[in-house]
């Protein structure tokens, strides 16, 4: 057998399991909107195409309007995220600093920053940076991790022969950072679309948001489901462009033998005293920043005092005045149930897109089936999916848990597949040839090589948690933070909605740095060649 | 907002914040910005027929009729200055006000609030009383309204389940709950269309009587001559066409389905009944005397009643200014 007919036999192969794939996935769809037919939340397929059908003449122009904002979002988010991503690198007193607010984009809650965004940004702009935001953390992320990837004795080599830190960027990190930061792109494309959308909710004249909208107020099921299937197939389709793009760019991922997984975050040399020092300045540059910059935006745009807070009304409203006392016990019992709510979807998250990213390595084929329900989930606004989530998964902790786990699932899912693909093919052939099975090579070698993948997206779901707990619980179960901060947005209680959000943003961040500081040892002792 | 490219970010800001929602050139119409409540359907159609009917060109406006969302946020707009005029109901202004929100209110669209209680005709939930034991499917903003309105009738708010929803009713017909909070004039009218049959009582018959859709404005404005006579302008446009609105309903439905809701495909039939049922909420009572998107001595002792009751601190003289209707209608009740 030549190998031109093995890959054809593979082509053939994989893409009748992609087509067995979507036979099932009808299958199911039928059997669904027959068990709930009736419910009415699930129509026939039949009755989705014929929406789309009816539909033909606008989509055109409503999918411009949403590729355009997701799109140009996309580009800034990621360009600004892969730039910061070098400095951070090159310079690691500035990841000390600035790592935090990144974290804290991530997860500051939209309706503390929607009515700054719209007051600030003008026309389309809003939707735009929404898109960006969604995927400026998750890309950063991805692209520190690819960075850090760069073997050690290679780094070594290059210092030796006189090298400088901008030419191990050029030569070596860069390419060692390819593999990841595409797995990066992978998660940001659905997300960009996802952010766009959830913008084109704060008012637009046009987008498929607007049409999801509108069809789930007049109760059309059917158009729902056809405006919802349209917006999955173009996340689909931007997770397969770059797919495609990273594959022609970087083919030795998976198969080189040298590509190692990535580096901890950048490590403190020096003693303990010295690195509590530095971390404990990096802590107040950080705290100083944010409280600078969020003075400056307030007052360079003349913001009103009644929605626009400053971190002293948030302070007052928090620790000053006879209702302060009050105040924080009303946050911080919220907080509580969103804390049990952020951690039970983060675990059950992180554990199912873990063993789902292993089986997926072991079993390619699986992939063409688990990948567009996971894109599906990642692209389809909360608001739309959780009328159907709440039916069938209840309004307590499993249905939170459910939401939560579906904001967090995705990014794990491909980060981790990502790390778990990294394992160099000479160790795993090595195991293969002892007689291990596919399961045994994941258990034995490429778990190890995914270590810090597996702890990125430990890390990067704290803040998704928080944020899918914070969601789960304004559109489904009515308690917690989540729900208590939108209850003040309605009612333009934004002292209230304000210090809210800097609990939910501390809390997330203290998390994050507590996976991290986790992180270091774990990985010093089982992939010390990565440290550096 | 082209030209700020070269200007620092901050200063781009403060030149948006003080000229974007109404700039007057020498020679052109002003420039003004509307926010709507919502995306593009009738409840809006009276705005939609000044514009195509050029009442706002009459005014020598060009006003922008900016779609709103789920998401929306109108006063900080309004606060800001990013629109001069925005829609939203009393009791939400007057929460902004208490907050510190310089903002006034200038005229009324619907003058009998339509929120209801919404329930399937076949397990159908008649009255406020009824809905004890029962799950009640509310929006966020609703829950605070749905309290007061229980206590205010002696009914207990613990002994009703509240279910949190959005605007979609599909977890009224799901079975997730048993009773939704709507409009009158919307849901169910939707879900009739759609084959649910339902049954709804308004709120209204439970003290809850806030005027919805009402034009907000900030005090500012109101302070300075010419931006007042802007306001003046789009009041008096905005009567002139919900009056051709009202006397068509079904022409009115049929420019929004193809004009300003063209790319949402908005289905003619639904949006025919919808603007019918509007009429009935907004050319009613004192409306009809007085003159579209009045606001009535009377009215306004009924909206500072209900906000009294709600709890929400108000004054008539604060909240409402009832000027500019005056110098709209100068005397008249039509335009």
């Amino acid at each position: 057998m030549t190998p031109g007919t093995a890959t054809r036999r593979g082509g053939v192969r994989s893409w009748a399991a992609a087509a067995a794939g979507a036979a099932g996935l009808l299958l199911v769809w039928v059997v669904l909107a027959q068990i709930f037919a009736g419910t009415r939340v699930v129509p026939q397929p039949w009755a989705v195409l014929q929406a789309l059908w009816d539909d033909r003449n606008i989509y055109s122009e409503n999918t411009a309007t949403t590729l355009s904002e997701a799109g140009i979002g996309f580009f800034w988010g990621n360009v600004l995220a892969v730039a910061l991503a070098g400095v951070f690198v090159q310079v690691p007193a500035v990841e000390r600093l600035l790592l935090r607010i990144a974290v804290a984009s991530y997860c500051v809650p939209l309706v503390a920053v929607a009515p700054i965004l719209v007051v600030v940004l003008p026309g389309d702009v809003p939707k735009e940076a929404l898109a960006g935001l969604s995927v400026f953390f998750t890309t950063l992320t991805a692209s520190v991790l690819g960075l850090r990837s760069a073997d050690r004795n290679a780094l070594d080599l290059v210092r030796s022969l006189g090298g400088g830190s901008f030419l191990i960027l050029r030569t070596l990190r860069l390419r060692y950072a390819l593999p990841s930061l595409f797995a990066g792109l992978k998660i940001a494309a659905p997300s960009a679309l996802l952010g766009a959308i959830i913008g084109e909710y704060l008012g637009s004249s046009s987008g498929l948001g607007v049409m999801l909208v509108q069809a789930q107020s007049s109760f059309q099921v059917a158009r729902t489901w056809a405006v919802a299937l349209v917006i999955s197939a173009l996340a689909g389709l931007g997770y397969a462009v770059v797919a495609i793009i990273a594959r022609r760019l970087t083919p030795w991922a998976g198969r080189d033998v040298s590509v190692g997984a990535g580096a901890v975050a950048a490590e403190v040399s020096g003693g303990r005293v010295r690195s509590l020092l530095t971390g404990t300045l990096g802590l107040a540059g950080s705290i100083l920043l944010v409280v600078a910059v969020w003075y400056a935006v307030i007052r360079g745009f003349a913001l009103d005092p009644y929605f626009a807070k400053t971190p002293a009304d948030v302070a007052a409203y928090l620790f000053a005045g006879e209702d302060a006392a009050g105040n924080r016990t009303r946050l911080l019992s919220a907080l509580g149930t969103t804390l049990v709510d952020a951690g039970v979807g983060y675990a059950v998250g992180m554990v199912a897109a873990s063993l789902v990213a292993a089986v997926l390595v072991a079993f390619r084929r699986v992939e063409q089936i688990v990948l567009p329900l996971g894109i599906v989930l990642r692209s389809i606004p909360l608001v739309a999916l959780t009328p159907l989530l709440a039916l069938v998964f209840g309004r307590g902790l499993l249905g939170v848990t459910v939401v939560v786990s579906v904001v967090t699932f995705f990014a794990t899912l491909v980060t981790v597949s990502q790390g778990l693909r990294a394992a160099p093919a000479l160790a795993c052939e090595v195991v293969t040839s002892l007689g291990g099975g596919r399961l045994t090579v994941t258990r034995k070698v490429r778990l190890l090589y995914a270590l810090p993948s597996l702890f990125a997206s430990a890390r990067v779901a704290i803040p998704g948690a928080v944020a899918g707990a914070t969601l789960a619980e304004w559109l489904a179960s009515g308690k917690g933070l989540g729900s208590l901060l939108v209850a003040d947005y309605t009612a333009s209680r934004f002292g209230a909605l304000w210090s809210g959000s800097v609990i939910i943003v501390v809390v997330s961040v203290a998390l994050y740095a507590l996976v991290a500081a986790l992180e270091r040892p774990v990985i010093a002792r089982y992939a010390p060649q990565r440290v550096e | 907002m082209s030209g700020v490219g070269g200007m620092s970010l901050l200063a781009a800001g403060t030149a948006l914040s003080a000229c974007s929602s109404s700039s007057t050139s020498a020679s052109g119409p002003s420039k003004v910005n509307f926010q709507l409540g919502w995306v593009a359907n009738v409840e809006n159609m009276g705005l939609f027929m000044a514009d195509h009917a050029g009442y706002f060109r009459d005014e020598k406006l060009d006003v922008t009729l900016t779609p709103g969302g789920p998401s929306v946020v109108v006063e900080p707009l309004v606060v800001s200055g990013k629109a001069l005029v925005g829609l939203d109901s009393v009791d939400t202004i007057a929460k902004a006000r208490n907050q510190g929100a310089g903002l006034k209110i200038v005229a009324a669209t619907m003058q009998t609030n339509p929120t209801a209680i919404m329930s399937l005709a076949s397990a159908p939930v008649r009255t406020l009383k009824d809905l004890v034991g029962k799950r009640l499917g509310v929006q966020q903003s609703g829950v605070e309204i749905m309290n007061t309105v229980f206590k205010a009738n002696g009914i207990d708010p613990a002994s009703v389940t509240i279910v949190p929803v959005q605007f979609d009713p599909s977890p009224l017909v799901a079975g997730d709950c048993d009773a939704f909070m709507s409009l009158l004039v919307n849901q169910p009218i939707q879900l009739d269309l759609q084959g649910v049959k339902t049954t709804a009582f308004t709120l209204g018959d439970y003290g809850y009587n806030v005027w919805a859709d009402v034009l907000l404005v900030r005090e500012q404005t109101l302070a300075d001559k010419d931006k007042r006579e802007l306001v003046v302008k789009i009041v008096r446009a905005a009567v002139r066409g919900w009056q051709d609105a009202l006397k068509d309903t079904d022409a009115a439905a049929k420019l929004v389905v193809e004009k300003y809701g063209k790319s949402l495909n908005l289905d003619l039939e639904a949006q025919r009944k919808t603007a019918a049922a509007f009429r009935s909420v907004i050319e009613t009572g004192d409306a009809k005397t007085n003159g579209l998107l009045t606001m009535s001595a009377d009215g306004i002792a009924a909206n500072i009643a209900t906000l009294t009751s709600l709890g929400i601190k108000a004054t008539a003289e604060d909240l409402f200014d009832t000027s500019v209707l005056r110098d709209v209608y100068a005397g008249k009740t039509r335009l």
